[in-house]
């Protein structure tokens, strides 16, 4: 009921967010310098045929208008047709999508599998070559742009070693050649994730071991194991959810480079594709997707916490 | 009950210990040439002011010493080992099935973002490592309700932070009787709750030593505490043992200055009216610089010159009782 309670409160939210988030998105067509119709057409375009364009798409009716009835839309799951082969662009976010959620969920799932345990020893052997070792090639990955790791992985795995394929996605191959075309997109992404996860997790988890409920397990005996992986990784956990929370933002901006690089298709690729042929129903609707699934991330992280640390739940409460 | 009396064969044998850590001033010397017998089945009490080295002394039996400890000498003898010359794992593995502890502050000794109930079950690994956890559950719910938590069937499955501080301290005392230690230490148990609620805890500990087997070690600053629960007594000072011996004894007709200097600063009922309160002149000197010979004497008021000249030794002062002191002056 409690729990109830709070996802409630917590859509409330999420739905002011989103509407926030599909004003700005229609404010684009506003902002476009001069006549939206004659950007997308181009210069050589009749004014007649602007005329048209204008009158289909609705550019000339009043704002306000046109701000309901794109709100109407989106609320009804219409995100319109594409400017240039009239297909809806729903359908064209829906086949691109689980391509670029499994790559981000790949990346986020590399990051917590290998930055997880390495904070973990860290945390338990400061000063130890490792950790020395990880530092530094955190900060270097974490300071080395998304785009210029992708195309270092790209050349040394496929292009010299060839261990992976080199480009595209496996539309129809098996699961094995599809989750290889991955596997150098995914790294590309997770590296400075890997690294961030564990210099944060190492810091709060070296704070989390000085206190004293982790000296009275110690006391009684209980398992360096269970102290660290159980007792003191929990309460060390919430600020490293929070950050990848706010980092699946930067993650999805991330998977729009590594898509480029390595000619995956995604929302990244269709958002660059769209700017290109300035066809901004497609960037209107990529922008919307991108808030939604952000939105949504944090809508659980923000869940996450209660469970984390229950007395957030209870400070809630009052 | 009667209690044994001085012990022959003590449930732990402290001899010549002493413990230095590092600091960025030198070595700073918490504890020296302490030696003191727990005897079996008795609640020896551990009083001096802060910094004298009870908690230090507590670490040292159980092996829980800080990173910066530079000196580690002596012996800890328990069930005829040298706890202090065994392998890390063996201490370890003494930790939760022989020995258990009670801190000061209960606030942050349980841990805040797990149930209660999980917590007594891990804490209970050591003492019963095949004991199912279903078991171990029923086991605390039964040692909650010993310890006077209400509802415990129920409140298992709350929070520490649902629970005040004095019925926080019930679920440590439940926790260290779980584990059926033979050598409990209570680190002022007391100190960090309000006065009702330190009355509460003192009668529970009272009540519960009757049905309890092994040797309590009450750590304290409260001379009020330690006479009303304790067997036994030991005083220290600057990390010196200064006088120990039957509660009675020690605290009926102490014999080293410093014991005397203490209970006549107890705040009692009769000292209200009192224009001022006694203070032992001076501050308890820098571990890092201790003065030569008796480290009392730069603020005894009885000192005379060769109590500079050379540390005194621990002397029996009735016998064969057990009393003690280190006093050139008994």
């Amino acid at each position: 009921m409690r729990l109830l309670r709070r996802i409630g409160s917590r859509l409330a939210t999420t739905a002011l967010v989103l509407v926030g988030a599909v004003a700005l998105v229609f404010a684009l067509t506003l902002v476009i310098p001069g006549n939206p119709a004659q950007a997308l057409l181009g210069p050589r375009a009749t004014p007649e045929a602007v005329q048209a364009f204008s009158h289909a798409m609705g550019l000339d009716r009043p704002v306000a208008e046109r701000f309901a009835l794109f709100l109407w839309n989106v609320l009804r799951g219409d995100l319109g047709n594409d400017v240039v082969s009239g297909r809806p662009i729903v359908t064209m976010v829906a086949e691109v999508l689980p391509y670029t959620v499994s790559l981000t969920l790949s990346a986020i799932g590399l990051a917590i599998l290998f930055g997880v345990p390495l904070g973990c020893y860290a945390a338990t052997h400061p000063g130890s070559l490792i950790d020395r070792v990880a530092a530094a090639v955190s900060i270097g990955f974490i300071a080395i742009p998304n785009f210029v790791v992708a195309i270092l992985l790209l050349m040394i795995f496929s292009v010299w070693l060839d261990w992976f394929p080199v480009l595209g996605v496996s539309r129809s191959g098996t699961l094995g050649d599809q989750l290889a075309r991955l596997a150098l997109p995914a790294l590309s992404l997770a590296l400075g994730w890997i690294g961030y996860i564990a210099r944060l997790l190492r810091a709060s988890l070296l704070d989390v071991l000085g206190e004293a409920h982790i000296r009275t397990l110690r006391a009684y005996g209980v398992a360096e194991r269970v102290i660290v992986y159980k007792y003191a990784l929990k309460p060390a956990a919430i600020p490293t959810v929070a950050v990848l929370g706010l980092g699946v933002g930067r993650l999805l901006g991330g998977a729009i480079f590594a898509e480029i690089v390595f000619a995956r298709p995604g929302i990244g690729t269709l958002v660059y594709d769209a700017i290109a042929s300035r066809n901004y129903p497609v960037v209107q609707a990529c922008v919307l997707v991108v808030v939604g699934l952000f939105t949504l991330t944090n809508l659980l992280v923000d869940l996450s916490y209660a469970w984390l640390d229950p007395r957030i739940a209870k400070a809630e409460e009052r | 009950m009667t209690r044994p009396t001085q012990d022959a064969d003590p449930l732990i044998a402290i001899r010549d210990l002493s413990v230095s850590f590092a600091t960025s001033a030198g070595p700073a010397e918490v504890l020296r040439n302490v030696t003191l017998d727990l005897g079996r089945g008795r609640i020896v009490g551990l009083v001096g002011e802060s910094g004298s080295g009870k908690s230090t002394l507590a670490s040292a039996i159980t092996r829980l010493l800080p990173a910066n400890l530079s000196r580690l000498d002596g012996g800890i003898l328990y069930e005829g080992r040298d706890l202090l010359a065994e392998p890390e794992a063996a201490v370890a593995a003494l930790r939760g099935s022989r020995f258990a502890m009670i801190f000061q502050d209960p606030m942050g000794a349980l841990n805040p973002v797990f149930r209660v109930g999980t917590q007594l079950v891990d804490l209970q690994r050591a003492k019963a490592p095949k004991a199912s956890r279903r078991d171990r559950m029923a086991r605390a719910v039964a040692m909650l309700t010993r310890v006077g938590i209400p509802d415990a069937a129920r409140r298992i499955r709350d929070y520490p932070h649902q629970f005040s501080g004095g019925m926080r301290q019930r679920i440590m005392i439940a926790a260290a009787l779980l584990c059926e230690p033979d050598l409990l230490i209570a680190d002022e148990p007391t100190t960090a709750l309000d006065p009702t609620i330190e009355g509460q805890i003192v009668a529970l500990i009272d009540e519960l030593r009757h049905g309890f087997q092994g040797t309590i070690l009450l750590i304290s600053h409260s001379l009020g505490l330690v006479s009303h629960l304790c067997d036994d007594v030991a005083v220290l000072y600057a990390g010196a043992l200064v006088e120990r011996g039957p509660a009675a004894a020690v605290l009926g007709a102490p014999r080293h200055p410093y014991t005397r200097a203490l209970l006549a600063c107890e705040i009692g009922a009769d000292v209200v009216r009192r224009a001022t309160l006694a203070t032992i002149p001076g501050d308890a000197p820098d571990p890092t610089r201790l003065p030569p010979g008796c480290v009392f004497a730069p603020r005894c008021s009885q000192a005379i010159d060769s109590c500079r000249d050379a540390v005194p030794e621990l002397r029996p002062v009735d016998g064969d009782g057990g009393h003690a002191a280190a006093c050139l002056l008994v």
